[in-house]
């Protein structure tokens, strides 16, 4: 039987990944609810964040609060490209084939990430200092702390986003029935393009808050956003909520089944899990089963 | 157009085809060469099973390297490791192949669009970990080594020519079936549930039991790929059977075109060489590949045999394409 | 002797809210029973739980003496019941042809290996049955569309088209959701008489409508759901008098207003 301290370690890390985890799936929905494709290189939006962060730390000097918004800003940007110069101007509206669009593009980022920053691993800095702390016998960084606090905020954000704000609320509107948000003037297009640049930027901010504790380099975000895929579907695909409690509870599973049963095996307990729910609820935990009529 | 004529459209493609592979290998006689073609052999196996999956039945995989994996190790292991010749390890390895299809089909296709995209996905990287953790059975990430070349009575299939005329055969010979599917009724009903699940009830189309039959019989196709692909090459390692390989098979579907079975093997045929080809660009391989893929997929979603046939038909020659795509533009 | 469509006690509900509540319902071989009620008032979830599309929570179906809950959607429409959507559904990716080739399928005893090794015996059974199906499509009027893919057709084509996929099957009995909803007068003239025409063949007719002037006039039964319940069944004149079905018209306008 595993001690007390250990157990609480183990929920620790899990929440740190889980938190991260749940930060790329909120991307995946923003993207799915906007244009019912998944995107697959958000998870090269979390690389693309992590190495424009170092890039600005170690090479421009720069401190760490612009640092990050411009990190933020840049993965944005590459986002809004994906949307406006691939998928846009394509020829076909059949989701498989703009699904593999953002392969592509994810191909090609790579690419250019490791054509920019070489394949080596890097190092960035945590946010604040290295001292570990301890409670109740578990310790952990302060890194960990950042990453849980400001994937909360970044939630409390985007619920306030979704809540309070027109254009928050036309998105809601165009997840809900695009062919209505469209009729009644709402400008799908631009929030399409919106939406895959808030995903860049969620992407980026869970690359900068986790590479810090992983490690950094061009493809650190491949394996990250597969998990956020899961993540998503686990919670129920486009639900807000589901993908919070979906990364989560896939960080915590992890760490879990790591800790307690075999760190080799730690994905196959993820994904056997993952599977096991979906046999139970084919919708997901959160997902709602959409109705034939 | 009635079913005969397709088919003899069809014959009539795969005479010519059958010339070129057999020409080939006068010209291509460098064994580093033909051992990218042999592998483009290989990859029309499997994504044949695939599009008939994909393409027609409208199911996607993005596990299916697990399958072609599963395949390979099952037959080097058998042969390898218990002595088994491999003509007899090699239906057994599809066998084997064709039921976890079934077994993990059962559940899986219930469900639809991005989370039957996760579980096959999810399937696949489990079994990419278990490839790699069991050491002791599959030897773990180094891979699996020492297994024997096919041999058919006593005529052992130990270069890349004598290779090249199995796995060019079979993958010729892997489409008349999918074709004969593809153009039957059955084939009708897979493209028919592909359009809509409820109404392919409606018309008596056992939709479920479609599903995990073409599911098992694209599986089986990946796991005879598999299978020659350990016999040829005599090793197999976890990573090649992860699910890089998987969205590149799918990606070859998509290129060549989807629901086309013509289509597979071109975009098997085109996509296969063009990391070789591209070596030459040295770091710049990976942005040339990807914006390669990028611009088809942008430019030619019909993919590259459906723009060839849209242009013949233009000009007032005939299809060769199953019906589905001489319906296509109704979307 | 009992009907060839009997439905009795029919109960399901959908997350607490009873779509159905304990309804029986009767069609006859070559008659047309019309379903009328609001929308919301369950006869397409009854026409679903029937054919196999939902499975209800109480209740009973028999057609022609067989018992229907529990079977699977695509056996149901091999016992001669077959059933058109709201929303079309057609095959968008396949031609006209084609569609009602599908419409077919439960004819067809061989599967997979069969087909992969091309018997000719399949060779023969094609050319049947898309002589069947061409001979259908002409029935419909379609006969010349017949290589033009589904989704490029005209809506009111398609409608006929799902019901000449309905019909190519030779079924006893068809359940027609919303047949002319969105036709203009003349498609629904058209649509009026195939409807007829059917019925005259011996095929009996479920026809869920909201034209009550296409119901009044093609009618044998008529049947009454709000809300769930049966509020009327009887002959056309019985049903339009009913002083519930009366209530339930806000203005008397072409279709139903709310439940009383
Ligand atoms: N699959 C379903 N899930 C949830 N509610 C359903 C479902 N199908 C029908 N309903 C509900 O059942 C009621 C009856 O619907 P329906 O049979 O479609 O009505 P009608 O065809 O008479 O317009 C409605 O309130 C509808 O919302
Ligand atoms: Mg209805």
């Amino acid at each position: 039987m595993p001690s007390g301290s250990a157990l609480l370690q183990y929920a620790i890390s899990g929440l740190t990944t889980g938190a991260v985890y749940a930060l790329v799936a909120l991307g995946y929905n923003l993207v799915y609810n906007a244009t019912r494709v998944v995107n697959f290189a958000q998870g090269d939006f979390l690389s693309l964040g992590g190495l424009i962060m170092y890039s600005l730390l170690a090479a421009a000097g720069l401190p760490l609060v612009p640092a990050l918004l411009l990190a933020l800003a840049g993965a944005a940007l590459a986002g809004a490209a994906v949307e406006r110069l691939c998928l846009r101007p394509a020829k076909s509206r059949e989701i498989m084939v703009l699904i593999f669009i953002t392969v592509a593009a994810s191909i090609l980022l790579r690419g250019g990430m490791k054509h920019l920053w070489g394949k080596q691993a890097l190092a960035l800095p945590p946010w604040s200092h290295e001292v570990p702390l301890k409670v109740a016998g578990a310790a952990f960084t302060p890194q960990n702390l950042w990453v849980v606090g400001v994937t909360l905020l970044a939630i409390l954000a985007l619920s306030l986003f979704f809540g309070r704000t027109t254009v928050g609320k036309a998105m809601r509107a165009m997840a809900a029935n695009p062919r209505a948000a469209a009729l009644m003037g709402i400008d799908t297009r631009g929030l399409a393009t919106l939406s895959f640049a808030l995903a860049g930027g969620l992407g980026a901010l869970a690359g900068v808050l986790i590479t810090p504790i992983t490690s950094l380099s061009y493809d650190v975000g491949l394996l990250m956003g597969l998990k956020g895929f899961a993540a998503a579907v686990l919670g129920g695909y486009g639900c807000f909520v589901g993908a919070v409690a979906g990364g989560l509870g896939l960080g915590l599973m992890e760490s879990l089944g790591a800790g307690l049963l075999s760190s080799a095996y730690k994905d196959v307990i993820a994904f056997v899990v993952l599977l096991a729910v979906l046999f139970l609820r084919p919708q997901g935990l959160f997902g709602s089963k959409e109705g034939q009529r | 157009m009635s079913p005969s004529i397709q088919a003899k459209r069809f014959m009539a493609g795969l005479f010519p085809l059958a010339g070129v592979v057999a020409l080939l290998p006068l010209v291509v006689t460098n064994p580093y060469y033909l051992g990218v073609l042999n592998l483009t052999a290989l990859h029309v196996l499997a994504v044949t099973g695939l599009n008939l999956l994909i393409g027609f039945a409208g199911q996607i995989s993005l596990g299916h390297a697990a399958f072609f994996g599963l395949g390979a190790y099952v037959s080097g292991i058998l042969s390898a490791g218990y002595g088994l010749p491999p003509l007899l390890s090699l239906p057994i390895a599809v066998g084997f192949v064709c039921l976890v299809a079934l077994v993990i089909g059962v559940p899986v296709l219930r469900l639809s669009g991005n989370y039957l995209v996760m579980a096959t996905l999810g399937f696949n990287i489990i079994v990419t970990v278990l490839l790699v953790q069991m050491e002791d059975v599959t030897g773990g990430s180094s891979g699996y080594f020492g297994i024997p070349p096919l041999s058919l009575g006593g005529l052992a299939l130990d270069t890349d020519l004598k290779f090249y005329w199995l796995a060019w055969g079979l993958a010729l010979l892997g489409l008349v079936p999918a074709r004969n599917l593809a153009h039957s009724h059955v084939g009708r009903g897979l493209r028919a549930l592909h359009d809509s699940p409820q109404a392919a009830l409606a018309c008596g189309v056992p939709v479920a039991s479609y599903k995990i039959r073409i599911f098992v019989l694209s599986a089986g196709y990946a796991a005879v790929a598999g299978a020659l692909y350990a016999h040829y090459f005599g090793i197999v390692t976890p990573k090649t059977f992860d699910i890089f390989k998987s969205v590149e098979l799918v990606t070859m579907c998509l290129v060549g075109g989807m629901g086309s079975l013509w289509g597979g093997l071109f975009g098997a045929a085109f996509l296969t060489p063009l990391p070789q080809l591209l070596h030459v660009f040295q770091e710049y391989q990976d942005l040339i590949f990807g914006g390669v893929l990028l611009l088809l997929l942008m430019f030619l979603p019909q993919g590259l045999v459906g723009r060839l046939e849209e242009s013949l038909v233009r000009r007032g020659f005939g299809g060769i394409r199953p019906p589905l795509e001489e319906t296509r533009g109704s979307e | 002797m009992s009907a060839l469509l009997d439905v009795r006690g029919l109960s399901i509900s959908f997350g607490g809210v009873a779509a159905l509540d304990s309804v029986d319902f009767a069609a006859e071989a070559g008659k047309i029973t019309a379903l009328i009620g609001p929308n919301g008032a369950g006869k397409t979830t009854l026409i679903n739980c029937v054919s196999g599309f939902a499975q209800p929570d109480q209740g009973q179906a028999g057609f022609g003496g067989c018992a229907l809950l529990g079977l699977p959607a695509h056996r149901i429409m091999g016992l001669g019941l077959a059933r058109t959507f709201q929303h079309l559904r057609m095959f968008n990716r396949m031609n006209v042809l084609e569609n009602v080739m599908v419409g077919l399928h439960g004819r067809m005893r061989r599967g997979f290996l069969a087909a992969m090794l091309r018997f000719p015996v399949l060779r023969r059974e094609e050319r049947a049955l898309a002589e069947k199906a061409m001979a259908v499509l002409a029935e419909v009027g379609l006969a010349r569309a017949a290589g033009k893919p589904a989704g490029a057709l005209p809506y009111g084509d398609q409608k006929r088209l799902a019901l000449a996929r309905a019909l190519v099957s030779d079924p006893k009995m068809i359940l027609l959701d919303e047949p002319v909803a969105g036709l203009n007068p003349a498609e629904t003239r058209v649509m009026a008489d195939l409807i007829l025409k059917v019925r005259d063949r011996g095929v009996g007719l479920v026809l869920v409508e909201h034209d009550m002037s296409l119901v009044m006039r093609v009618s044998d039964t008529v049947v009454a759901l709000c809300s769930g319940r049966t509020i009327a069944s009887g002959t056309p004149a019985e049903v339009q008098r009913h002083p519930e079905v009366v209530a339930a018209y806000l203005g008397g306008g072409e279709e139903f207003g709310l439940c009383a």
